[in-house]
């Protein structure tokens, strides 16, 4: 995992894909944020992007891995995806972004700069996945000023923790491998 | 994969006239108040229809080989007492709300994990 690019589903993104997928498996139409969020699914693999989950849809997805009927849709998406954890700095980091974003939006946008996996072996994420426009606005607008604060705090830090990135945070369609970023 | 068309009273080329004629001060604020217009240059182009297609449709075809073949009923039992039906049917904000009570965990009380010396960071 730690040489593929590492991009972090918010919840509702998380929600879309797995709504999505039950919407294969009915055999109803899918929502514009479904297709678009199953699209990122179905590449990522191919484009060396690797999905990872928060815990509480973690959790979630395990409760419907219980039932029979859906264990078959929701194993390989379980497969496929990692889940992120909070690493050292993590809750210190979500309280400096709380003055720019809700709580809850704190919490992940500060598991993408401070977040790690089962192993241990990673540190951060390049992307947040997500369909909240309006939380994307608001990161762009404040990028400079969430800079300066993630630098500041860096200058106490050890390694590897003094090193650590903000992520970009983009629509699901968006999102590209790193390196292959129209700049 | 219909998205609302909000008329505009003046077309694009019109829009470039005036940003021309901005001073730096008044185009900085222009990209404050309207922050996608830095994104857009500054992003990949996003993915086409037919290609967001022609992926979903290669998912259909995974979903329907683990189901060996056969397709979910609304009916069939979900949780928190719902039918896949019934939940579907709900406002995404209730949905949304039930995920957050089947979660039963609140991302700021797990504890945090020192990573290894070698973790190989996102930068």
């Amino acid at each position: 995992m730690s040489d593929l690019t590492r991009c972090l589903l918010d919840k509702v993104t998380t929600r879309r894909m797995v709504e999505g997928l039950l919407g294969l498996a009915e055999g109803r139409e899918l929502s514009e944020e479904e297709l678009l969020a199953l699209d990122l699914y179905e590449r990522a693999s191919a484009q060396g992007i690797q999905l990872l989950i928060v815990p509480p849809a973690e959790n979630v997805l395990r409760l419907l891995e219980g039932l029979p009927r859906y264990s078959a849709v929701v194993q390989p998406f379980l497969n496929c995806t990692r889940v992120v954890l909070p690493a050292r700095y993590f809750k210190r980091w979500a309280r400096r972004l709380r003055d720019y974003f809700t709580r809850e939006d704190a919490a992940v946008l500060a598991l993408a700069t401070f977040g790690t996996s089962k192993d241990i072996d990673v540190l951060g994420m390049h992307f947040v996945a997500t369909f909240d426009q309006p939380m994307i606005n608001q990161w762009t607008l404040q990028q400079g000023k969430i800079g300066e604060r993630l630098d500041a705090m860096r200058r106490d830090l050890r390694p590897p923790y003094d090193r650590v990135t903000l992520p970009q945070v983009l629509r699901p369609e968006e999102i590209l491998p790193s390196g292959e970023e129209e700049n | 994969m219909s998205r609302a068309v909000w008329p505009m009273p003046v077309s694009v080329e019109q829009i470039a006239v005036v940003v021309q004629r901005m001073s730096p001060e008044e185009r900085r604020r222009l990209v404050e108040l309207a922050p996608e217009l830095r994104q857009a240059t500054t992003q990949a182009p996003s993915r086409t229809p037919g290609e967001i297609q022609a992926a979903v449709e290669r998912v259909r075809v995974e979903v329907m080989q683990a189901l060996s073949g056969q397709l979910l009923s609304p009916a069939e039992l979900f949780l928190g007492d719902l039918t896949l039906g019934q939940y579907m049917d709900l406002p995404d904000e209730d949905r949304a709300r039930l995920w957050d009570e089947w979660a039963e965990i609140d991302l700021e009380e797990l504890e945090e994990l020192d990573v290894r010396p070698d973790a190989v960071l996102a930068g």
